[in-house]
């Protein structure tokens, strides 16, 4: 399918074209539904009974927020669960000692790691005693305040007594506390994000520079040109590695305009046309002999970090990694720029993981909101990002001296906050953790030759399909 | 209670149900439809027990020498079978999945543990577990569709996940993807020892972290080291254990002896601790799965955690590498089987269900047990070894003891307690390599680093998936296969080449190692035709265990396993038992054979339903009074 980098063409700021793009994009979904009607015929049904998701028995009737008391004088501990690593996880460790240490309420934490954390906090919540505190997904945010289980968190964040002040309300991100993974018509948060993850494109500048470019591509089809111009059998040169990924695919589709649920269904669009787009792109990068697929996350920065490889896809949190690797095999100057997008307006799509706090007593709601409240601070807001590679939740972080030095040190930072300004969360999408695998494993069949696009997402579809069905 | 007071007061027990039964006993002529249900206040209730590798040889000795006088009292009173036919292969899957459905594997899909499913890449394999059958009705969703109360425990036909497959009541034992570890830990002195505690020598500290693959804390216990033998040597033989920051109950552990820690006090989830080794100042603990109960309706949930952290299934891989003994192992192993029976009595207490069924672990569990190390060759059928059989004495007598209780529970006047085994096993001396002989063949290629192999599927011909003595070898077909190597036209050849090449693994006297090989149409005899089987399906000679590890070259090697089951299962040893009692059952009756499908059936007939349209198994003849 070698259509689809031509329609991409067009100069990011060009507004003369748009009356053009719009028309291709018209025509691009045309063939590509035509495409996919035909193979949707070829797919091959699933067989395989997915195992569904531990089933949530909702609330009848929740409790309407309390009203927000002082805590008593009296200590109190709270179960804060995650299921962070690494140095996140020592990081969120750091951050909740010194709230027990700073908090004025004698409040104690005990932070658990669970794995997997959806399973065991629906055992808990089954037998009555669920943490009172969860960085969770926003599909398990979605799918635990339908249930009514999860407290909102609109009387906090304003409470005059213990909500945020109007500074640091408006220092933050506003899709930092915005409702983006409650049901629909729901206005009042259950959760805030936190450890916010932003797609990037990987360039080696090195390599790029060789073929006489000097900006990072802005569209698809710059991309597919200069993947083909890196590469080079003799010298071992490629244009680009790609482990598919199910989250990096949905936002390759949403960045084409692309919907990943019917937004008033919320019944998982595997098989749109932006999402034939993405995966015929896939294809015709590998099918160009320019780039390649391997399993392993790590094995593409492995293989990105040696030099050879033009482009990479990852995120921000990767990058730390990235920098050590690369440096650690000799270095070469890279940077990292926003993954092409269609619309003019440039966006990027943000996933976090999300603070959400289960309805328990009003004491221990409000000693998890106290916490949660600690970790949108500002220090603890660029340590984690210092740390971690998060994209930071403040608007004033860059001009912290501790991000200002940060940024001296890892200058793609800059690009991450750059990108903040046009920023919106990843909609919210049910069962979106085995919906995800389903898309990483039509598009490995994609990348494998093993199918055609329409064709892998039609059966990815389908299987979606059976997952969403009650 | 000892052995032959419990037979006296179960010999009771069991002349009054005698008594009460023949007071009104049903028709069994009476074809049970659905029309015939009772009212749940009439109904007579089941029980099924399930010995998981209780072979009949093994049964019938420790009957003999005394040490199972309740399944010797059923035996006598009640029903009995000379044979016991699971299905083959005689697993885990198939024979939970068959003898809860009546279904054949045929029917059921579930033909291994492990297998390929249609329309998946040619190296993907699944669980069994993972793909429960939904089309064919397990017999308590049978039962509660005609308005009977079920429970299972520890089921593994049973999922709480998957509605089709939920009982009223369902207990089970959840993992986190915290995976045993040994853990070695160097001390350090305590400045200021408790002056509470007791030590000989200077009193040790140590953390212990237990944590997932990924580096993810689950939790850490601060640990106190005592020596508590006045004999001059510096053994640090005691640990007292708390976890960290929190002021909970400390955990006492002995040199040599297991555990049980809390790893997360809401989920009630832990592990168990086996202090293995004290050497100077340095330790070693073995740290087991980190697993918790689930419970489904949620309501029972919270009544499920009086029952204390459910034990994990022991670890076969812990006893291999040396990381337990066969002691410890077995202690875990009496442990779970414990709680299995602690939790079936609670949920019998509190919910009275129509219909329970339980399992008991740890027979299978015991002959596992057996130290692989000290057998040269797998001794025959019938004659274990001494390690074995002290094991399997440990193991009958618990057995023996979770019935007693059960039985003093359940009132046999208006019940039926039936007691099955499956997924019988015998030690294994040789493992054969199913994949290394397809490589031999040229029909198999793979790449990779060690232990990382993948196939080639571009250049693959055929591949085996096989756990214990049973494989299924799948052919990389054409229009089948998503990246079929194999045209249609040589299909027979490629089914031809493996069946030479399996036929030709011998052992060292030239015999051949494998009992059946057998393309897909001569499956049907089995009843074991299914598009999730492969296109041949071998059996080895007991003593031989087939491993799929993709990394081997030679042909055979050492055993991997100590025990395994799915071999031939006509061989009587490998055969299970039927014993059962009830006010509508025979008195002092030895059927010859029943079947592990016939269970089900049996049981609509008790409960006076109609099986499921897809039960193939019949009401057992000549057990009714």
């Amino acid at each position: 399918m070698l259509i689809l980098p031509v329609l991409f063409l067009r100069p990011r700021s060009s507004a003369d074209n748009v009356g053009l793009q719009v028309s291709r994009i018209a025509l691009l979904i045309a063939l590509v539904f035509a495409s996919s009607a035909q193979l949707l015929a070829c797919a091959r049904e699933p067989r395989q009974t997915l195992r569904p998701a531990p089933t949530l028995v909702p609330v009848p009737n929740p409790s309407p927020t309390p009203r927000i008391r002082t805590p008593d004088s009296t200590a109190c501990s709270i179960d804060f669960w995650h299921s962070l690593t690494g140095a996140r996880q020592a990081c969120l460790e750091d951050l909740v000692e010194a709230f027990e240490r700073q908090n004025p309420h004698g409040i104690d934490v005990r932070l658990e790691y669970h794995q997997p954390l959806d399973t065991e906090i629906t055992t808990a919540l089954s037998a009555g005693t669920p943490p009172d505190l969860v960085l969770a997904s926003c599909e398990q945010e979605l799918r635990y305040a339908a249930a009514g289980v999860l407290l909102p968190l609109a009387d906090y964040l304003t409470s005059s007594d213990w909500g945020l002040s109007k500074v640091e309300a408006n220092d933050l991100w506003p899709f930092v506390t915005a409702p983006s993974c409650t049901p629909q018509g729901n206005e009042n948060s259950t959760g805030v994000m936190f450890d916010i993850d932003v797609p990037l494109l990987l360039i080696n500048r090195t390599l790029l520079a060789s073929l006489g470019q000097e900006a990072a591509p802005q569209t698809w089809e710059q991309v597919r040109n200069l993947c083909n111009g890196a590469r080079n059998k003799k010298a071992g040169t490629w244009g680009c590695v790609m482990s598919p990924d199910g989250d990096a695919l949905a936002n390759w589709a949403l960045n084409l305009g692309g919907q990943l649920a019917d937004p008033v269904t919320m019944e998982v669009v595997l098989d749109s046309p932006e999402m034939v787009a993405v995966l015929s792109l896939l294809h015709d990068f590998t099918d160009d002999g320019c780039a390649y697929c391997v399993d392993d996350p790590l094995a593409v920065r492995e293989d990105f970090a040696s030099g050879e490889i033009l482009f990479a896809f990852a995120t921000a949190i990767e990058m730390r990694g990235y920098s050590d690797r690369i440096a650690a095999l000799g270095g070469f100057d890279w940077e990292v720029a926003p993954v092409p997008h269609l619309i003019d307006e440039a966006t990027v799509h943000l996933r976090s993981s999300r603070l959400i706090i289960f309805r328990s007593s009003e004491r221990q709601q409000l000693a998890a909101w106290l916490l949660v409240k600690w970790l949108l601070r500002l220090d603890s807001d660029v340590q984690w990002a210092q740390t971690t590679g998060a994209a930071a939740m403040h608007r004033s972080a860059p001009s912290t001296p501790e991000i200002a030095a940060y940024l001296g040190q890892h200058p793609w930072y800059n690009t991450v906050l750059d990108m903040l300004s046009y920023a919106r969360p990843v909609p919210a999408v049910p069962h979106w953790h085995e919906t995800s695998s389903l898309l990483a494993e039509a598009a490995r069949a994609v990348c494998q030759q093993q199918m055609d696009p329409a064709g892998a997402l039609a059966a990815a579809d389908a299987q979606a399909d059976a997952l969403h069905t009650p | 209670m000892n052995g032959p007071n419990r037979c006296i007061w179960l010999a009771l027990v069991l002349s009054a149900m005698c008594c009460c039964g023949q007071a009104s006993p049903p028709d069994p002529t009476v074809p049970p439809t659905d029309a015939t249900v009772l009212s749940p206040a009439h109904q007579t209730g089941v029980v099924i027990l399930v010995l998981e590798g209780a072979r009949p040889d093994w049964t019938s000795q420790h009957i003999e020498r005394g040490l199972a006088p309740n399944l010797a009292a059923m035996s006598d009173r009640g029903v009995s079978a000379t044979s016991f036919r699971p299905v083959d292969p005689n697993l885990k899957g198939p024979f939970y999945v068959s003898l809860s459905t009546g279904a054949f594997p045929q029917t059921t899909g579930v033909v291994a543990n492990t297998y390929h499913l249609p329309g998946q890449p040619l190296d993907r394999t699944t669980d069994y577990s993972l793909t429960l059958p939904e089309s064919t009705e397990p017999i308590w969703r049978t039962a509660m569709r005609n308005g009977l109360v079920t429970a299972t425990v520890l089921w593994p036909a049973a999922d709480m996940n998957m509605p089709e497959l939920r009982a009223s009541y369902m207990i089970d034992v959840a993992q986190s993807e915290i995976k045993p570890n040994l853990h070695h830990i160097a001390l350090e002195a305590v400045h200021e020892p408790p002056p509470d505690r007791t030590s000989y020598s200077i009193p040790q500290q140590a953390v212990l972290t237990i944590q997932d693959a990924n580096g993810g804390h689950a939790a850490e216990f601060r640990i106190l080291a005592l020596d508590s033998l006045d004999d001059g040597v510096q053994q640090y033989d005691s640990l007292v254990l708390n976890s960290d920051a929190f002021a909970e109950q400390p955990t006492f552990l002995r040199l040599d002896k297991c555990a049980a820690v809390t790893v997360s006090p809401r989920l009630q989830s832990g592990a168990y601790l086996c202090f293995t080794a004290s050497e100077g100042v340095s330790l070693t603990l073995y740290q087991s799965q980190v697993s918790y109960a689930s419970a489904y309706p949620p309501e029972i949930a919270a009544g499920v955690r009086d029952l204390g952290i459910p034990p994990p299934s022991p670890d076969t891989d812990a006893l291999r590498l040396g990381w337990i003994t066969p002691e410890q192992f077995v202690e875990i192993a009496k442990v779970r089987a414990e709680w299995a029976m602690r939790a079936g009595l609670h949920i019998y207490r509190k919910y009275h269900p129509d219909l329970l069924l339980l399992t008991q672990s740890i027979i299978a569990d015991c002959a596992a047990a057996s130290p692989m190390i000290q057998i040269e060759k797998a001794a025959p059928i019938g004659e274990e070894t001494a390690e074995l059989s002290e094991h399997l004495a440990l193991a009958y007598t618990v057995v023996d003891t979770h019935l007693e209780d059960l039985l003093s529970l359940v009132d046999l006047a208006n019940s039926a307690v039936l007691v099955v085994s499956g997924e019988t096993v015998t030690q294994v001396d040789t493992t054969i390599r199913v994949n290394a002989v397809l490589k031999s063949a040229k029909l198999l290629q793979v790449q990779g680093p060690d232990d990382q192999e993948s196939v080639v599927l571009s250049r693959t011909r055929a591949l085996a998936v096989g756990d214990g003595g049973a494989s299924h070898i799948y052919v990389n077909l054409q229009g089948r296969q998503q990246a079929g190597t194999v045209s249609p036209e040589d299909y027979e050849q490629v089914l031809a080449q493996i069946t030479e090449a399996f036929g030709a693994v011998k052992d060292d006297l030239g015999e051949g190692t494998f009992s059946r090989i057998l393309a897909a149409d001569q499956l049907s005899d089995l009843h074991l035709l299914s598009p999730n089987g492969g296109d041949i399906f071998v059996q080895a000679q007991p003593g031989y265990y087939l491993d799929d590890g993709l990394e081997y070259t030679r042909l055979t090697g050492p055993p991997t396993a100590i025990t395994a089951g799915g071999y031939d299962a006509s061989i009587p040893e490998l055969q299970g038992i039927f014993i059962a009692i009830g006010d509508q059952l025979a008195l002092r009756r030895t059927l010859p054979v029943v079947r592990a499908v016939d269970i089900a059936p049996t049981i609509a007939k008790i409960q006076r339903f109609s099986p499921a349209l897809t039960c193939e198994g019949k009401a057992i003849e000549g057990i009714w009074r």
